[in-house]
């Protein structure tokens, strides 16, 4: 090896070193959905969504444990427990509600009573204590010391006749416990039989690698306590970490498992055909120079790159492994080297560009994450061609066709040689046939729980019995009250309980819980202390209708109803989180980047979109059905995809007119890679797959491939022996393709599935559909 | 404990009046309803507890009367009372105002004219010491009683069989609502259950009817051990 491609491969390392650098120091990934979304109710709502998705509430899993009897069943949980909450990953964990929170609640609420009396309170503060009002409420009084909570009223009842703090109380009675019982400080089920406990993970619930080591923790602890107790224990558990876990470690398998295949078998399929063995190498040098670029040109025009970007542009990188398998097979087939590697530059740069104008579609879209994608790989490809240029026509000076290659070279020549034949036109005829055929029947699926791993029946079957234990509501349908602060979002969520009210009461929902059974606004506190100070003479109308019904007047001497100086402040949403119920507040709130979000979850909804129609006016509130909402956010992404690939390809067209000067050169560059994925997509359909936005990703890859083969292919035919060494090197592109993504088909995971076999079938059918590219082409002339 | 110690000096005497009294004809049944079998009196607490919990299931008919500082007469009810082991609990008032309380594991379930109300005991201390210690010792859970209260068991002076066991609250919150809880009866009937609040209300219950061998069927169950429609 001379000097010259020394000093080039010594500056290019130089280069990747630099960039290596600077990206090893500035590297930082986001994972935020918003940068993928433009309305702005789409990104509100999708950024609620993925906090959420982060939220304790879902980073709550609840652990079950039966025992031969209760009594054991509780202390296995007392045990645990301590042992649990000493785990790293162990956020906070509860075992029951604690001694302080019923010392919390009187002393949130009874000085406060009077701001709780009425969600209406200009209408029914005024009826309530007329005088027909304060009859019935001293009437009521009475009877309800007959009562089993006569203790609790008695106790409450001099200072609060008009039944103010157990009206209260009774609405906590019915939030907050749901499906759940207390027995002995414990957490138990309606039956008492199974000790429940909540914990709260640190990390999210869908970080697999750490889920994946707690629940190792979990199972283990547990085995070793079932032993110390005795044995007879059973634990169940809810909650999304161990499927994320679980589809995590089945996705890495899988993965590596395909890639370990893929790179052998791509090393062996090289050195089938080329020697000395430093070309695999070699050929590997420009994607990695163009993945470095791309990394370091995003970070210094973004600050930070998305998970999206990193996964999704290296893979559009990827088409780049063919620019120097194809200046390889040139050097080691065509007999006037100087002269192929001329064709050879001009084909993978208009490869390259071609594929960069593809891009230029992307770089259009209003969304910012799909532009960041866009120059990413843009950058990539760049850098990969220079990288391609700058070394390996030199590095693969001596590149060499080994007999297999020859044989291969032989068999391609005879199947392209010969005159325009019938039998030449049947392949894009079959694929046209099958457009035909197929592209009507497309149907599109865009559940996006559909691409994860399908779970385990029998823990599915767990985690819903799990949660029914719990409560009752819905999985992942709930209303959303968004406001810039608190005091906004709790005086639309005071809106949405009136009308949920409303709703239950005509049979639209079987039930909801919501925060309002807690905490209403300032404003409706406020409102409530007004309406009682306007009511005439409450005190003494009070006594009096006490003293009718048999009450001893002198023991209601702490009866003081709004006092005008010193009233209690309205009870506020952080003093309630930082008090012992806080952790009843904590799943109804979420925290939002600019405002807070109060959720109210559903049970029973009978008709969504007539739910959603009965909160359609009002301002900041939204129905949300976590599923559907993602579903039609991925169908909207796929829509607009399908859109951006569409103009990326009429990109690729106009330059290919600009290069050529000539519509026929330009059709056989561009028809090809157009029947590939149009067969593709018929041929998925005919298959009976659903198609969605990963199989749109694929085919933009797809598209840039093929566009790529058919360059190759035409601006190769003046060379000798250019066309065979084309098809050569596109047969190891296409092989390493396959290889590298569609063996992703395999998978086990329907999202990876999804990928893997529009690629593969689609780069199969760009190497079958490539020779078509001959057809419209008159004689091998070369090209303008 | 102390109560205890008493009753352990008490215990010889008692059983060998019980060995005269069966030497001589007279079984303590003579003293109870001709239709339960004879039972010996109670040498301990926990005899006496071990008693109830052999029971079947328990009816009985009750009156109460509450005296309250809030109002100048006393309020009085009336009504039926069940109980089927191991922690079902069900009181039907039927007079002056229908209502239903229910028991059942550690919830409170109430309910009168057409409402329904619940309430969870171990967060209700206060009104868990109304309910809880006669709904113990039907289930003869001495346990479960001293976790709540002093236990003490006393031989009321007269009849041999009498007995009468007092519960002192062991812990806050209860032991600021409730000064002390006195049930009494005679061998395995429960008679009369008094509470005496620390601001001076008073509640005495008096059982009638007492059938300590109720063995319920599944359709009284059902039947009885519910809240009635709204």
């Amino acid at each position: 090896v001379s000097r010259g491609p020394l000093l080039r491969l010594a500056l290019t390392a130089l280069v990747a070193a630099a960039l290596g650098a600077f990206t090893f120091r500035n590297l930082a990934v986001t994972t935020g959905i918003t940068s993928f979304l433009s309305a702005p109710d789409e990104v509100a709502l999708a950024g609620l969504s993925a906090q959420i998705a982060d939220s304790p509430l879902v980073r709550t899993m609840i652990l079950s444990i039966a025992a031969p009897d209760p009594q054991a069943a509780r202390r296995a949980a007392r045990e645990w427990a301590s042992e649990l909450a000493a785990h790293p990953e162990v956020a906070s964990l509860r075992v029951g509600p604690g001694e302080d929170l019923a010392p919390a609640v009187y002393s949130l609420y009874f000085p406060r009573r009077h701001l709780f009396l009425s969600a209406h309170p200009e209408g029914e503060i005024p009826a309530r204590l007329s005088d027909a009002g304060l009859r019935a409420l001293a009437v009521e009084l009475r009877s309800r010391l007959l009562l089993p909570e006569a203790p609790l009223v008695r106790s409450v009842a001099g200072a609060d006749p008009i039944l103010a703090f157990p009206a209260l109380i009774e609405r906590f009675e019915r939030e907050r416990l749901g499906g759940l019982a207390v027995r002995d400080g414990h957490f138990v089920d309606r039956e008492g039989l199974r000790a429940l406990l909540f914990l709260t993970t640190r990390h999210s619930a869908f970080d697999g690698a750490r889920q994946a080591e707690l629940g190792r923790f979990l199972d283990q602890s547990f085995e070793a306590l079932d032993r110390r107790l005795g044995g007879g224990l059973v634990l169940e558990r809810s909650g999304p970490h161990r499927f994320a876990a679980a589809a995590e470690q089945r996705a890495r398998e899988d993965v590596e498992r395909i890639s370990l295949f893929s790179l052998v078998a791509i090393t062996a399929a090289f050195l089938a055909l080329f020697r000395p063995g430093r070309l695999v190498a070699i050929s590997s040098l420009p994607i990695g120079v163009g993945l470095l670029a791309a990394t370091a040109a995003g970070l210094l025009c973004f600050g930070e790159l998305h998970a999206i970007t990193l996964a999704f542009g290296a893979t559009l990188i990827g088409v780049c492994v063919d620019y120097p398998i194809h200046v390889i097979a040139h050097v080691a087939i065509a007999p006037a080297k100087r002269a192929a590697l001329r064709h050879v530059r001009r084909a993978v740069v208009l490869g390259a560009l071609t594929t960069v104008a593809g891009l230029a579609g992307l770089a259009g879209s209003e969304v910012a994450g799909i532009r960041e994608i866009a120059l990413f790989a843009a950058v990539g490809v760049l850098a990969a061609l220079a990288a391609t240029l700058a070394l390996v026509p030199s590095l693969a000076g001596d590149a060499r066709p080994t007999r297999a290659a020859l044989g291969l070279v032989g068999a391609i020549a005879r199947a392209l040689g010969g005159p325009r034949s019938p039998a030449k036109l049947a392949v894009p005829a079959a694929a046209l046939l099958v457009c035909a055929v197929g592209l009507p029947r497309l149907r599109f699926e865009d559940d996006v729980f559909r691409m994860s791993l399908p779970a385990d029946p029998a823990w599915e079957r767990e985690d819903a019995r799990v949660r029914e234990r719990v409560s009752r509501m819905d999985a992942g349908r709930f209303v959303v009250a968004i406001g810039a602060d608190d005091e906004a979002a709790l005086r639309r969520n005071d809106a949405v309980h009136e009308r949920l009210e409303v709703a239950r009461a005509a049979g639209a929902l079987e039930g909801f819980r919501s925060l309002h059974a807690l905490l209403w606004s300032a404003d409706l506190q406020r409102r409530n202390l007004e309406a009682l100070q306007r009511v005439p003479e409450l005190e003494r109308r009070t006594l009096a209708a006490l003293e009718r019904e048999g009450f001893r007047p002198e023991a209601f001497a702490a009866f003081s109803p709004a006092p005008a100086q010193g009233a209690p402040e309205p009870l506020r949403l952080d003093e309630l989180a930082a008090s012992p119920l806080a952790p009843m507040v904590s799943p109804f709130v979420v925290r939002l980047d600019d405002g807070v979000a109060i959720l109210s979850f559903l049970q029973g909804v009978r008709d969504p979109d007539a739910l959603a129609a009965r909160l359609a006016d009002l301002e900041g509130v939204h129905y949300f059905d976590q599923q559907r909402f993602l579903a039609e956010l991925f169908g909207r992404h796929r829509a607009r995809a399908t859109g951006l690939v569409a103009a990326g390809f009429a990109a690729v067209v106009a330059l290919l007119l600009i290069r050529y000067r000539s519509p026929r050169l330009a059709l056989a560059a561009a028809l090809p890679a157009a029947l590939a994925v149009g067969a593709t997509l018929a041929a998925l359909s005919l298959a009976g797959i659903e198609l969605g936005l990963l199989n749109v990703l694929g085919v933009l890859l797809v598209l840039g491939l093929g566009v790529d083969y058919a360059i190759f292919l035409v601006e190769s035919r003046g060379e000798p022996m250019g066309v065979e060494a084309a098809m050569l090197s596109i047969s190891l592109g296409c092989a390493s393709t396959c290889l590298g993504f569609g063996l992703l088909a395999l998978s086990a995971f329907p999202a990876l599935r999804a990928i893997g076999l529009t690629i593969g079938v689609g780069v199969l059918l760009c190497l079958v559909l490539a020779p078509t590219a001959l057809l419209l082409l008159d004689a091998r002339r070369p090209p303008p | 404990m102390e109560n205890t110690v008493v009753h352990e000096r008490s215990a010889p005497r008692r059983s060998a009046l019980r060995a005269t009294l069966a030497s001589i004809g007279i079984g303590l049944a003579a003293a109870t309803s001709a239709a339960e079998p004879p039972a010996p009196p109670p040498r301990s607490l926990e005899s006496l507890l071990a008693e109830f919990r052999a029971l079947p299931g328990v009816s009985a008919r009750f009156r109460e009367e509450r005296r309250i500082a809030l109002l100048r007469e006393p309020l009085v009810s009336s009504g039926t009372v069940y109980f089927a082991p191991p922690d079902r609990l069900v009181r039907h008032v039927e007079q002056p105002i229908a209502s239903t309380a229910l028991i059942e594991g550690g919830e409170l379930r109430f309910g009168a004219a057409g409402t329904e109300r619940s309430l969870d005991l171990e967060t209700h201390s206060a009104v868990r010491g109304f309910v809880d210690g006669f709904r113990l010792l039907l289930a003869g859970d001495l346990a479960a009683l001293r976790q709540l209260y002093e236990v003490h068991l006393e031989a009321p002076p007269g009849a041999e069989d009498a007995w009468e066991v007092a519960l002192r609250p062991s812990h806050e919150p209860l032991r600021t609502a409730i000064e002390s809880i006195r049930m009494s009866g005679r061998d395995r009937r429960l008679l009369a259950l008094r509470i005496r609040e620390r601001n001076g209300d008073e509640t005495r219950m008096d059982f009638s009817d007492v059938r300590t061998d109720r063995r319920f069927s599944d359709a009284e169950l059902a039947e009885l051990f519910r809240l009635p429609d709204p």
